[in-house]
Formats: structure tokens, C-alpha cells, sequence
């Protein structure tokens, strides 16, 4: 028995210590760990030690880049706005991380800047149960401990590019890090060049959207109702370049289906794509800039301004609407 | 619980030391312990459940008793019939109603009635398939007077529930493992140590074979209409690969695991792709289903006995029920029947044992005779796995129409290079050692430790490069 608990111990302990070593000396090189198999959704579940905000937003990469997380906090007047979006994430995985995020928290408002590409997304197979725990237990000190329950080489060097490119070009000019509310605003840099080459004049056919994903809209939008959350639904405009009669009359077919499902429960959308967005605001087909994406949360913000004023002059007061003029979204009690 | 989750690499070492250390020196708390740790073991996924697999145990060893009080053949009759009624029941109940209920109202709209199936939503017990076969095994072989009934509550409600085992086999034989908890274990280091062996092979077939082939598997098989037919043939054959090796991988952890405890566990894959016909086939897949159905079914129905119409009657019964055991589904049937009707001929023939040796036993590569033998019997299992594989009958049909198409003459539309060069070393490490128990039984080849220890650090390797899902296998369901 001796012999062989001593075999055991060597056996586990050489690599176990090699790994340990590696974690503690590169952890800020190393992409965080792989709790799901997106990695900006476990960089944003690392990132932050507290998740309880008053203000939700999240969304697809549309959702990261497009939204100033600089102009939404100076409009709601606190530091209580969290944008938990990631890249390449569908209304049913909106909906399921909205279901865990609603079961642990309360938040106020609600906010899915959405592009039209997120409807036909193939869903991302995420542990909700491991999200779950991260986002009630966010300890910060146990990441090197959690490398070791969620092992998966081949995630930590297929996403080392991409996770040095966030890390390490945080000069204002070629900036994708993260703000500290996890928006990410895009300048001139490598992403760019990359978008530039493969995603300028990307376009999709919205008219084969399933049902399926509607239907997920839809119990968002049940969802936030039944918890008295305000809901806003963005629709993101696309390059200006790209617009053309074909493009607008699916866009109308598909945001009158939206607006459908929107107004059953007295939610908000706002259409990004009825103002004309010059091709210089952008990286790509639908990713803003940063001037572009500070341009578009001003707009998003006014209009959500006037959707306000325009309840209390109706006399709509239920829950959070009817909110003081002075600010654009009000701060819980 | 999970063999391939964190939660087991936790459970795992804290019950050895426990049942090692703490609790030797007692026969019956050691028993009992495992009793303990199984049943939190299995409670982990649904504690609600392990009122059935009490309920059952508690059943089998009260008939054992009755058994041991009563010769009159009535009474015995009577109590087994108690036994298969309450087993076959819960097994009957829980995954089979919705089966037959739909069944009954598709068939009352086949003549022109309608009638709503009366479904209910019931969740299927983790290895409820297992361990009611199991607990009959005892009950029939007490019944046949082939096993002693057994006195001590503690070993049989352990020999229920071992947690190697429980959940996804081997089936153990009542003969086989009961005996097993009455004497003391001692601790043996080499058996331990091949057992550890066992249990790498067993992750490295789950996490880097089964796993990988699943995503390819899962896309070509929800979207096959978008795919050529040589990407359809790949996909079945990736499928015929994932299958063994996702349950032949949970049967290596299992028994590695009841060696690290001191128990020998029944083999129950012998490298089944080798083989050089269908009937050598299903004597090295499954085995301990296989042999199950032969013992308890096959030959209470009369075997290989009497005219040729029962002979195939049997034949038919036997593989029919072994692929309704899989499941609630139609697909599992013709399944069945598809592999009986490869397997008749070679029946009638009197050919069905002309295989019983391994394979060019002693020599490095097959004859063209064997190989030709090999490839065909691969080639009409992996036509029988894509109804196995298929959501009903309708999307199997429709898949192997796609396979016979011309487009089978093009490349495949996906070709994932990565997981064939995987699959192609797991092949040839099987074939090299297909006269194993387990392909890492490196105890008669002299290997340096440094080799031997690269060899682990390899397949540890390759596991953590992959191990990013926990998934379930695939038996779990069945």
C-alpha cells in the first residue's frame, strides 16, 4: 500500500505542480478559466467580484462594441450598470442566462442590443449550474483552483491570441480591453485590420429566422415583466454600405415580429436602423467604433428618454415606467 | 456522479482512503460503507431515486429469504414471479410506458380511431436497466438453486448498488460478485496499479475517442440532408466508434475502479471491432448483457434446442429484446431484428463458432481472408448503428438513403483530421494489444519506467487537452 500511495503522490504531483507553477507565474496571460466554452463570457464571469447591479445589459458581440458603457452611466447617473454580453450568444441563451442572473438578483432595467445575426446563431452549450455558482460566489482568489476543475488545454491555447490581444493592447489608440462595467470600445488596431478583411461586407439572409428564437424573445420578455424589469431591446444598425431595399423590407419583417412579442408586455424597442450610419463609424459590417458606439448609446438613450416622458404624460406608471425627467433611468429604491 | 467529473475525482480518493484505512479492519462496516458511499454516489445525480434501487433490493432479498424457507415449487414459483413482476414492473413503468401507450393510440389511428396517448412525464432513473437486471440475476439463479440465497442484508444491498457498476454495468452475476463481499479483501498493489492502468485507457476512450467523434456525430446526424453520402458513411462510422468507445471506456473505469477496492468485475468488451463475423461480434460486445440474455432468456426458451422455426424464434426473441432493452423506441427493435437477421445465417450454417480464437493470434497483421472478414462485419454493424443512432425510424431510412447516393463517390463535405489520426492510433493500440484484458496491461512488456511513465503522461495529456465537457455516457440513458 505504501508503495503504491507514493507512486500515486509522485504521479499526480509532478504535472500538478508544473500546473500550478504555470498558473501562478503567467495567470495574466493565461485566458481565465474555461467555465463555458465562450471565452468573453468567462473572461466577463472572472472579471468581476460583484455581480448584483441595477442595470443588466447583455447581448452578442453587438452588445460589447456598441454600447458606451462610459455614456449609459453617465445617463443612469450610478455605477450600478454590469454588461455581461459575449460573442455569438442567441436569444435562448440570453433568456437562460437572464433565467440565472433573475433567480440570484434584481435588477432594474434590462437592456439586449441586439443585431439580427444573433436570431440565427447555433445556441452555445453553457453549464448553467456552473454560471450560476460563479455568479453567486464571484471569489476572485480561487481562479488558480478553478484551472484545475476545468481543465481543457486545447481552450486555453486556442484562445491565447485572442486573450493577449485583450490583455495587452490597452494604449488608447489600439484599445480592445475591457471598460470596468465590460463593454469593450474599439480604435483603430489589429481587430480592425483583421474585421476589415473578412467581415466588411458580410451579409446575412434574416428571413430563414426560426420560430424557436422568437419564442425566446418572447419568454424574455415574460421574464422581465413577471420580475418588474424594464426591458429595452436595441435593434443595431449595419454599415450604411450595405443597407439596400431587400435589406429594409426583411429588417421591417423581422423588428414588426420583435415589436410584436415587445409590446404584449409594454417593453421598448428602439430601432437603430431607421437613422443612416456613415461606413466610418464601423470595424466591420455591424461593429461600431468607438465614436460610433458612443454616437449610438447617445441615441439609444434618447430615445428611451422619450419612450419616458412620453409614459408619464400618458398616465403609464405601472412598475418602473414613469420615471423623474431628470433621469434617464431611475436607481432602485 | 460523473467518472469524468471533478466531483468523482474528489469522492474517488476520499472512499479509498476511507474503506482502506479507516474501515478494515471490520468486514461488515467496510460492507456497509460501500453501501453508504454507493447510494451517494448515485443520489448525487437524484436522491428521490434511490428509493427504487432500496425498493429493489429490499424485494430480491426478501424472495432470496422465501427462497431458503420454501421448497415447494409453488411457493418458489410464486416468489420469483413476485421478483421478475416488481423488477420488469419498475423497469416496465418507468421506461416503457410513454412506449406503449403511444403505440396503443398510433395503432387505434392506423385502423381509423383516434384516441389521446395517455402520456406521462417521467424521468428515467439513471441505471434502472443495470441494477434490476442484476438484482433478477440473484433472484433466478436462487430460484434454479444455482446460488445459495444470502442471509447477509448488508453484501447483497452492496452488491445492488456497488458503485462502479451501478449505473451503466458490467451486470454482474449475483454468482460472480456476491461471493465477493463476504471475504475479507486484502489490498493488492499490482492489482491496484493495473486497475489505475485500466481506469486511464477508460478516460483517455471517453474524453479524447467518444467525445470528439460526438461533435462531428451530432452535427451530420441532426443535418444529414446537408451532407454528402460519403459524409453520411463517415458519420456512422465516427458514430460506430464514438458508441464503443464511450461504453467500453465506462466499463474499463468500472472495473479499474472495483480493483482499486479489492473486486473483479466481469470483462465485458473484448474488442469487438476485430471480428471476423457478426456472431463472434456479439460474443465480444457487451458481454455481460449478451451472456445475460443467453442465461436467463435465450435458454429457459430452448436455446439451439428443437426444430429449425424455433431456433429461429429464439434467435429473433433474443436480439429483438436486447435492442428494446436500449430503449422506448422503434429504432432500437429494427436494430434487433437487423442483427439477427445478420446473424440466422451463420446459425443455420452451424457457422456461428467458427470464430472463438483472437484474431491472427501471434502475428502482427491479418490475413486478407481476416480482413475481409473484419471489414465486412464493421461495415454491416455501422448500417445497424445508424438505426440505433437515428431519432425514429423515418430519420434512419432517410439517412442511409442518403449513404447509397451517388454522392458517396465524392469527398467528404467534413473531415476531421485531428480526431482520424486519434481514432487511427487508438486502432492500432487495440489491434496490438487485442490479447489483453485492457490495452495498458503493460505488466509482460518490459518497459523502462521512463517510457511507461511517458506513455501515461501521453494519454493524461491528451485527456486534459480535451477535457473540457462533462459529458454523460451514452449508456446512462439506455
Amino acid at each position: 500500500m505504501k508503495y503504491f500511495l507514493n507512486r500515486i503522490l509522485v504521479f499526480v504531483l509532478i504535472p500538478m505542480s508544473i500546473g500550478l507553477l504555470i498558473t501562478i507565474l503567467f495567470s495574466n496571460i493565461i485566458p481565465s478559466p474555461r467555465i463555458t466554452p465562450s471565452y468573453t463570457l468567462n473572461e466577463k464571469l472572472f472579471f468581476f467580484d460583484d455581480f448584483d447591479k441595477n442595470y443588466l445589459c447583455i447581448g452578442s458581440s453587438v452588445s460589447l462594441n456598441n454600447i458606451s458603457s462610459e455614456q449609459i452611466v453617465s445617463g443612469i447617473g450610478s455605477e450600478s450598470y454590469i454588461n455581461l454580453s459575449s460573442a455569438g450568444v442567441t436569444p435562448a441563451d440570453i433568456y437562460k442566462l437572464l433565467k440565472i442572473y433573475t433567480d440570484e438578483f434584481t435588477p432594474r432595467y434590462f437592456i439586449f442590443p441586439s443585431n439580427e445575426i444573433d436570431f440565427l446563431h447555433k445556441d452555445k452549450e453553457f453549464d448553467l449550474n456552473k454560471i450560476h455558482r460563479r455568479i453567486k460566489y464571484p471569489y476572485v482568489y480561487l481562479n488558480p483552483l478553478l484551472y484545475l476543475t476545468n481543465l481543457d488545454l486545447e481552450y486555453y491555447f486556442k484562445n491565447y491570441p485572442t486573450h493577449q490581444l485583450f490583455k495587452k493592447t490597452d494604449t488608447t489608440t489600439k484599445s480592445i480591453k475591457y471598460d470596468k462595467y465590460g463593454g469593450v470600445l474599439v480604435n483603430k488596431g489589429k481587430l480592425q485590420d483583421n474585421r476589415l478583411n473578412s467581415l466588411w461586407s458580410l451579409q446575412v439572409d434574416i428571413s430563414d429566422i426560426a420560430d424557436s428564437s422568437y419564442n425566446y424573445l418572447d419568454s424574455i420578455c415574460k421574464l422581465t415583466y413577471e420580475n418588474d424589469i424594464k426591458f429595452v431591446f436595441i435593434q443595431s444598425p449595419i454599415r450604411q454600405g450595405l443597407v439596400d431595399e431587400s435589406y429594409k423590407t426583411k429588417m421591417n419583417n423581422h423588428l414588426g415580429k420583435v415589436n410584436d412579442l415587445l409590446l404584449k408586455y409594454n417593453h421598448q424597442l428602439i430601432d437603430g436602423t431607421q437613422v443612416e450610419w456613415p461606413d466610418s463609424l464601423f470595424f466591420d459590417y455591424g461593429h461600431l467604433l468607438a465614436d460610433g458606439a458612443r454616437s449610438f448609446t447617445t441615441f439609444c438613450i434618447n430615445k428611451i428618454k422619450e419612450n419616458q416622458q412620453l409614459n408619464v404624460s400618458m398616465g403609464h406608471t405601472k412598475k418602473s415606467q414613469g420615471l423623474p425627467n431628470n433621469q434617464i433611468f431611475s436607481e432602485r429604491d | 456522479m460523473l467518472f469524468n467529473s471533478i466531483e468523482f475525482a474528489i469522492y474517488l480518493p476520499i472512499v479509498f482512503i476511507l474503506y482502506w484505512f479507516v474501515l478494515q479492519k471490520d468486514l461488515k462496516v467496510q460492507n456497509f460503507f460501500l453501501v453508504i458511499a454507493s447510494y451517494v454516489f448515485y443520489g448525487w445525480w437524484d436522491w428521490r431515486f434511490l428509493s427504487l434501487i432500496m425498493f429493489s433490493s429490499i424485494v430480491d432479498y426478501s424472495v432470496g429469504i422465501g427462497f431458503s424457507k420454501y421448497e415447494e415449487k409453488t411457493k418458489r414459483r410464486l416468489l420469483l414471479i413476485t421478483s421478475i413482476l416488481v423488477n420488469i414492473g419498475l423497469l416496465g413503468f418507468f421506461k416503457y410506458y410513454n412506449f406503449f401507450a403511444e403505440s396503443f393510440a398510433d395503432s387505434f389511428t392506423f385502423f381509423g380511431g383516434h384516441i389521446d396517448p395517455n402520456r406521462l412525464n417521467i424521468v428515467l432513473p439513471v441505471g434502472i436497466s443495470f441494477y434490476t437486471f442484476q438484482t433478477l440475476s440473484y433472484s433466478i439463479d436462487v430460484y434454479r438453486k444455482k446460488l445459495e440465497p444470502t442471509k447477509d442484508i448488508i453484501s447483497f444491498f452492496a452488491f445492488v448498488s456497488f458503485f462502479p457498476q451501478l449505473v451503466a454495468g458490467p451486470i454482474e452475476r449475483a454468482k460472480n460478485l456476491l461471493p465477493q463481499f463476504y471475504v475479507k479483501r486484502s489490498f493488492d498493489t499490482h492489482k491496484a496499479i493495473d486497475g489505475l492502468r485500466q481506469i486511464l485507457w477508460g478516460l483517455f476512450k471517453k474524453i479524447v475517442i467518444a467525445d470528439k467523434a460526438a461533435e462531428y456525430v451530432n452535427e451530420i446526424f441532426a443535418n444529414h440532408a446537408d451532407h454528402s453520402g460519403s459524409t453520411l458513411l463517415l458519420g456512422v462510422v465516427l458514430f460506430a466508434f464514438q458508441i464503443y468507445a464511450d461504453f467500453s471506456g465506462y466499463s474499463d473505469i468500472a472495473i479499474g475502479i472495483a480493483r482499486l477496492f479489492g473486486f473483479d468485475l466481469m470483462r465485458n468488451f473484448a474488442f469487438p471491432y476485430f471480428s471476423r463475423d457478426i456472431a463472434e461480434f456479439w460474443r465480444r460486445w457487451h458481454i455481460s448483457l449478451s451472456t445475460w440474455f443467453r442465461d436467463y432468456l435465450y435458454i429457459p426458451l430452448g436455446g439451439s434446442r428443437g426444430n429449425t422455426w424455433n431456433k429461429v424464434r429464439n434467435i429473433f426473441i433474443i436480439f429483438i429484446v436486447s435492442g428494446f432493452w436500449h430503449g422506448a423506441n422503434w429504432t432500437f427493435i429494427v436494430w434487433g431484428a437487423l442483427n439477427a437477421l445478420y446473424f440466422l445465417p451463420l446459425f443455420l450454417l452451424k457457422r456461428n463458432r467458427n470464430h472463438l480464437d483472437i484474431v491472427a493470434q501471434g502475428k502482427i497483421l491479418p490475413s486478407l481472408r481476416e480482413l475481409f472478414g473484419i471489414a465486412t462485419t464493421f461495415f454491416i454493424t455501422c448500417l445497424a448503428w445508424v438505426f440505433f443512432r437515428a431519432e425514429n425510424l423515418g430519420h434512419a431510412f432517410s439517412y442511409l438513403d442518403g449513404i447509397f447516393s451517388f454522392s458517396l463517390f465524392t469527398l467528404p463535405d467534413i473531415f476531421p483530421m485531428t480526431t482520424l489520426i486519434l481514432l487511427l492510433l487508438f486502432i492500432v493500440a487495440e489491434w496490438l494489444n487485442r490479447d489483453k484484458q485492457h490495452v495498458l496491461q503493460l505488466d509482460d512488456i518490459k518497459l523502462p519506467v521512463i517510457v511507461r511513465w511517458g506513455i501515461y503522461y501521453s494519454l493524461v495529456f491528451l485527456i486534459t487537452w480535451y477535457g473540457g465537457n462533462e459529458s454523460e455516457f451514452i449508456y446512462f440513458q439506455f
